[in-house]
């Protein structure tokens, strides 16, 4: 199988015209667009042209192509569907939601990272629409508000309700979240020598003090509006979108585009249960199973690709892969200690 | 280690990171390190020099110290699990007395009130000598001496004794008898000079693996390395030649050796004349001792023999060490006198890259018995049966001469003694019977007729499960002082935190009870110092005299070698440089004969059993068998053998065995491999019953020295078939 | 590469799995071992070996090459990085690309590890965990100078498995003479056949 090589600014630059058009679309043509909004959109779009671009460019990758292409493949086979059905359900509760694998790390990590993650997805749910003008929010009488999406109403509900307050809220709640989950991941960059010891400012701390940005100056929004009967609110909305703005900006170049990468952990669970149902390769010199047939054939292509030969002629042409690590470690030794044999070194 | 991979090890080790021994409260990465406390190690005999990091009052990790010449940083798997013992779950937090046959907590008062008048009742209607102490070469050398002193001043009794006993004590025998003094002659640094290195019963590699260092720097310089031992251990693997002796016959190749030497004249008679005496009834006791004589007895082809003695005699310095595998035996201290005749024939000791040494074993192994916590010794290494030493230090305790008891017996004798019903009860501090002695379906039974039995440990060993009373002690890091490691160099151990819960360091509970037993006036210590302070004068003049070394020296030193007799004295590296310790300052040979082991195969049992450590484990386990790591690399012993005995037999790697020999048997997993003799079995000792190999041993003793025969006697083995896994 | 690297001298390994445990210790490892102590064939021979990541030079870190997330990254010294937390999805590419057998994989955490040459401690002045503690001598930490002159041995890092010459950052002591390691002639002696045929791994055997 050849595999295409899609243009990352043909692929970027289509992703951005149709979120562009959905924006017009889903704005009424830009009847229901908040013009104070626009700013924040047009930086989404460019975020989305740098993100896409980053993304199809990371696809072009040998290992990174095949695990996509097989991915799909899997996830589209009939048979593989009706085996593994709950796989991709259970592995997104898991691994997104749920993101268990970041417990078993620690229980600290774990609660640091959930917050800031929950906190993150709920603002995005809320301000993207808002931001597009695919949600907007009409009057009815005095009380009774209704929802529009893509223009489409959906329905009323009371102004002084739980759910209002939680919907007009909800950007406040998710900026408390990603505070708390923003103070335990600092705290921990400045006290664990772990993590200390291999940070780097722009990569590791910038992020978290742009969310903690964000949240802040989002929270004092709420603040000014309430309490502060508005001072500084213009101020503080400039403030605001600018830390935004350069956040989203900055998602394709730094840590935060795991965001778009870790999906890809779902694709390889679903990977090593088809390609595990379907039998595992022995290891050359010991007999042991070690990994999935289709595994290793895949990992041989991709070093192919990658124009690293490790084929032993003298061997039936057997790849050097064929042995299992703890094997490739003996046999190293081994070939050592034959070198070797004429005396302490 | 010496484990096959696939016996202990993961079965896939790309998934797997050996976390087993997280430390309680997880590692130290997030914590705040408010000190690093710099000490040495709390295990064997090389003593390495660690910090440990303390955050709060808790022990939280180890640093390399690179700073000290003994190790210079370099640590083995123990010295790194060291620290975990501290803050561990299993440690004894309130003291624990025994009713209705369970032990249960209880308060200081009450357990110290019972001891003293269990101790009372016992001495009053049984006599003194009713009771004994035991005592152990892994404390300080304070607490090493406050036991004896408690033993003789404060219980009165003469039965007192201590680990050392099991350890390497015909070494110690045969050190005296040939030189007039029991310490190695040289430092480790010597070792690094020298052109030939003879190793003798030591898998120095497993058992002391920082002090190879010295051995493998020797080795880039060239030089070469002999080693005598049934197993092809990792150092025997690299040496130039290997001399696969069967248990219990080192004393005819040793002879052999010197046979040869002789013949090909490999004297120092310079050396000989000036130095040393008996010379001729050596050589006479090993004229008949040709290779082929001997190797008909040792199981070592006689040109390995001759070839050992080339190598030896040829190089202009040479040394030889030995440790246990040599000193186990009924001929424990000959076999030692043997090695010492090579070594003082071809004058290969008191210059530098010369000498001669036994491999201490346990971390105080040279200070814990060199100030009277031995039945027949008073401080400073003074015979107790000295009338002169008697009296100088029944005057420094400030007791009637007449008061000081005699000497009493070994501890294997006291076993003895607990079986006819002599000892009644025992006070025991830093050692676990219930592994260590040997024979124990003989000695446990004997240990159990004991009325009353007071065991001080960190840990509930399986002994400290017998007793009637259990103290709750400190570990290395909760107290100070000084030990002396296995080149005999004194230096500090330092204190770290306080002892958890309401555990107490050792030296106040054995002052505690002095004073309940109504002798506080002379156990009136304040600290550690305090005790030191009385120890140096108790040793003054003797020939362990640390009188001249103080706390502050041994750090500025960085460790000082005793004899250090007075204050502006710098220590004493080098031993033997101008003389040997007797009388007229020169080293006796003493004619040795091969004599077999107390028990030889025979048709029943046809083969030699021998006994040994491994690296993740000292002495009975009862530290590092609770610690994660080290347990996971060897959770449990295995009998190990050679294919073609495992063929004969019916056995398979991996397969259950049963060993059994005259006294006892025990099913273990069978390691096959061809890194032993195919007439030996060997397990190592850490653990206790149902898997002690000390079931199985012999509680034979070398009439000199009363050290047991651990390292030989028959066995047999088979398939243990339906035995559970 | 370095000014200081980690140089292997598996004849002097005693098998003690001290660094295995030191590697734990290590504030940027927490609990983890990566590295391995590995014996040749216990049945036959006590030799055991050293492994730890060589840090490969060229082609540069065949892991990072293979992951599809780009998890892992090489610094400007050559030290090649354990995965990058946040990127990695434990696809095990590394693991088995990997012609040294080093990286591992942590399932319940989805994260691979493998050596990363201590860099806390080396950014600090002090030397990698394994390399402090070894008793013997089988792994080092120094410059290429500092231990060519300790040992007998010269450091060699080119290491030949079938077609592909793999360069690394990390050195083995060879007899003078030896360029580089041939994996294939082991081979000869894999597949169950005894390895203790190999001449010179034991010295003065008596018993066969």
């Amino acid at each position: 199988m050849r595999r295409l090589e899609p243009s990352p600014t043909l692929v970027s630059l289509l992703v951005t015209g149709v979120l562009a058009a959905l924006i017009f679309l889903g704005s009424r043509n830009l009847k229901n667009f908040d013009a104070a909004l626009a700013g924040y959109a047009v930086a989404t779009l460019f975020a989305v042209l740098g993100i896409t671009y980053r993304f199809v460019q990371w696809l072009s990758r040998p290992p990174t192509a095949l695990y996509w292409r097989r991915g799909w493949q899997m996830f589209f086979s009939w048979r593989n569907f009706r085996r593994f059905l709950g796989l991709i359900p259970w592995a997104f509760l898991d691994h997104l939601a749920v993101q268990n694998f970041i417990r078993e790390r620690s229980y600290y990590r774990w609660a640091m990272h959930l917050t800031i993650f929950w906190g993150v997805v709920l603002s995005s749910l809320i301000v993207f629409p808002l931001v597009f003008g695919w949600f907007n929010f009409r009057l009815i009488g005095e009380d009774q508000y209704h929802l529009f999406v893509f223009g489409l109403p959906l329905f009323t509900f009371p102004l002084g309700s739980l759910f209002a307050f939680l919907l007009f809220h909800g950007l406040d709640i998710a900026a408390l979240l990603v505070v708390a989950g923003v103070i335990l991941a600092l705290r921990r960059r400045y006290r664990d020598r772990e993590v200390m010891a291999g940070q780097e400012f722009g990569f590791d701390l910038l992020p978290l003090l742009l969310l903690l940005a964000i949240s802040i100056t989002g929270l004092l929004l709420t603040a000014s509006q309430l309490f502060w009967e508005g001072s500084y609110y213009w101020f503080l909305a400039l403030v605001h979108q600018v830390v935004v703005i350069g956040t989203i900006l900055y998602i394709p170049f730094g840590k935060l585009f795991h965001i778009i990468q870790r999906p890809a952990s779902i694709g390889i669970e679903l990977y090593y249960a088809v390609a595990g149902a379907a039998g595992h390769s022995a290891c050359a010199n010991c007999g042991r199973e070690f990994a999935p047939e289709l595994f290793v054939q895949d990992l041989k292509r991709t070093l192919s690709d990658l124009e690293q030969d490790y084929v032993m002629p003298a061997e039936d042409n057997r790849w050097w892969q064929d042995y299992c690590p703890e094997c490739k470690r003996m046999l190293r030794a081994t070939a050592y200690f034959m070198e070797t044999q004429r005396g302490f070194l | 280690m010496s484990v096959d991979k696939f016996i202990f090890q993961p079965e896939d080790k790309t998934y797997e990171f050996l976390e087993r021994g997280t430390p309680p409260g997880g590692w130290r990465a997030g914590m705040t390190i408010d000190r690093l406390v710099p000490t040495h190690c709390a295990f064997c005999g090389v003593q390495c020099a660690m910090y440990l990091e303390v955050s709060g009052n808790k022990v939280v990790g180890v640093e390399p110290r690179l700073d000290h010449p003994i190790n210079e940083g370099r640590l083995c798997p123990k010295g790194v699990a060291a620290y975990q013992q501290v803050n561990h779950p299993d440690r004894l937090l309130k003291p624990l007395i025994r009713k209705n046959g369970r032990l249960v907590e209880s308060t200081w008062d009450e357990a110290l009130d019972l001891v003293v008048k269990r101790f009372q009742d016992i001495q009053r209607e049984h006599g003194k000598d009713a009771l004994a102490v035991y005592g152990g070469s892994s404390i300080t050398t304070e607490k090493a001496y406050l036991l004896g002193k408690f033993a003789r001043v404060g219980l009165g009794t003469r039965y007192v004794d201590y680990n050392g006993r099991l350890c390497m004590v015909a070494a110690a025998s045969a050190n005296f008898r040939a030189f007039g003094i029991d310490r190695i002659g040289q430092p480790y640094a010597d070792i690094s000079l020298a052109d030939c290195l003879f190793v003798v019963g030591s898998n120095t590699t497993e058992t002391f693996p920082v002090a190879i260092h010295f051995f493998w720097k020797a080795r880039d310089r060239g030089a070469k390395l002999i080693v005598a031992d049934p197993r092809l251990t990792q150092m025997a693997r690299t040496a130039d030649l290997h001399l696969p002796v069967l248990p219990g016959t080192d004393s005819a190749l040793l002879n052999a050796i010197l046979h040869v030497i002789i013949k090909e004249d490999y004297l120092d008679r310079e050396f000989i004349a000036r130095r040393t005496r008996d010379f001729d009834k050596a050589a006479a006791a090993v004229e008949r001792y040709t290779p082929e004589y001997a190797q008909n007895i040792c199981g070592v082809p006689a040109e390995k023999i001759v070839a050992a003695a080339h190598l030896w005699g040829q190089s202009a310095k040479a040394m030889l060490f030995h440790a246990r595998g040599l000193e186990h035996h009924t001929q424990g201290t000959e076999n030692c006198l043997a090695a010492i005749n090579i070594v003082l024939a071809t004058g290969k000791i008191g210059k530098p890259g010369c000498g001669y040494g036994t491999l201490t074993g346990q971390g105080n192994g040279q200070g814990g018995r060199e100030h009277g916590q031995k039945c027949d010794q008073l401080p400073g290494q003074r015979s107790i049966e000295d009338p002169e030493a008697r009296k100088y230090v029944a005057g420094v305790w400030g007791i009637p001469v007449e008061e000081m008891p005699p000497g009493g017996v070994s501890i294997v004798d006291m076993f003895e003694l607990m079986d006819k019903g002599v000892l009644k009860g025992m006070f025991s501090l830093c050692n676990n019977s219930l592994v260590s002695i040997p024979n124990l379906n003989w000695a446990i039974p004997a240990l159990r007729k004991l009325e009353f039995l007071v065991v001080v440990d960190f840990f509930l060993s399986e002994t400290a499960a017998l007793a009637d009373v259990v103290l709750p002690g400190s570990v290395w890091a909760e107290d100070e002082g000084v030990v002396a490691n296995q080149e005999g160099r004194v230096i500090k151990i330092n204190k770290a935190v306080d002892p958890p819960g309401e555990a107490r360091i050792d030296w106040q509970i054995v002052c505690d009870i002095a004073r309940r037993l109504g002798k506080g006036q002379h156990f009136d210590f304040s600290s550690p110092r305090a005790i030191f302070d009385e120890l140096r004068l108790a040793s003054k003049g003797g020939r362990a005299d640390y009188y001249g070394i103080s706390y502050e020296k041994v750090e500025a030193q960085k460790g000082v070698f005793w004899p250090c007799p007075a204050p502006d004295h710098p220590g004493t590296p080098r031993l033997f440089d101008d003389r040997f310790y007797h009388a007229d300052g020169r080293a006796i040979f003493h004619p040795i004969e091969f004599k077999p082991a107390f028990e030889i195969p025979d048709d029943e049992y046809p083969y030699y059993l021998t006994t040994g450590r491994v690296v993740y484990h000292y002495l009975s386990g009862n530290q590092t068998r609770r610690l994660g790591f080290l347990l996971s690399q060897a959770p449990e012993p295995w009998v190990e053998m050679h294919p073609r005995l495992a063929a004969r037999m019916g056995i398979r790697d991996g397969d259950r065995a049963r060993v059994r020999t005259r006294r006892g048997e025990v099913v273990l997993r069978a390691l096959v491999a061809r890194t032993i003799r195919p007439d030996t079995l060997f397990i190592p000792y850490h653990w206790g019953p149902p898997r002690a190999v000390n079931l199985l041993t012999v509680n034979a003793l070398d009439p000199l020295s009363r050290i047991p025969e651990f390292k030989a006697c028959a066995a047999t083995v088979e398939r243990a078939e339906g035995a559970a896994p | 590469m370095t000014e200081r690297t980690i140089f292997l001298a598996p004849q002097r390994c005693i098998g003690c799995r001290s660094c295995v445990i030191a590697c734990r210790e290590c504030d940027s490892h927490i609990g983890k071992a990566m590295l391995f102590i590995d014996y040749l064939n216990r049945s036959e021979s006590m030799a055991t070996a050293p492994a730890l990541c060589m840090h490969c030079q060229d082609p540069v870190a065949p892991c990072a090459q293979v992951c599809p997330t780009q998890a892992i990254l090489v610094s400007r010294d050559g030290v090649v990085q354990q995965a990058n937390k946040e990127r990695c999805i434990a696809c095990r590419n590394c693991a088995y690309a990997c012609p040294f057998g080093i990286p591992k994989i942590d399932l319940a955490d989805r994260l691979q590890y493998k050596c990363n040459m201590c860099y806390d401690r080396v950014a600090v002045g002090k030397k990698p965990m394994c390399a402090t503690v070894c008793p013997s001598g089988a792994i080092a930490f120094g410059t290429y100078e500092e231990i060519a002159a300790q040992n007998r041995g010269v450091p060699v890092n080119r290491f030949r498995f079938g077609n592909q010459m793999v360069q690394t950052g990390v050195y083995v002591m060879a007899p003078a003479g030896v360029e580089v390691f041939h994996i294939q002639q082991a081979l000869k002696f894999a597949g169950g056949a005894e390895i203790s045929a190999v001449p010179g791994i034991y010295k003065g055997e008596v018993w066969r």
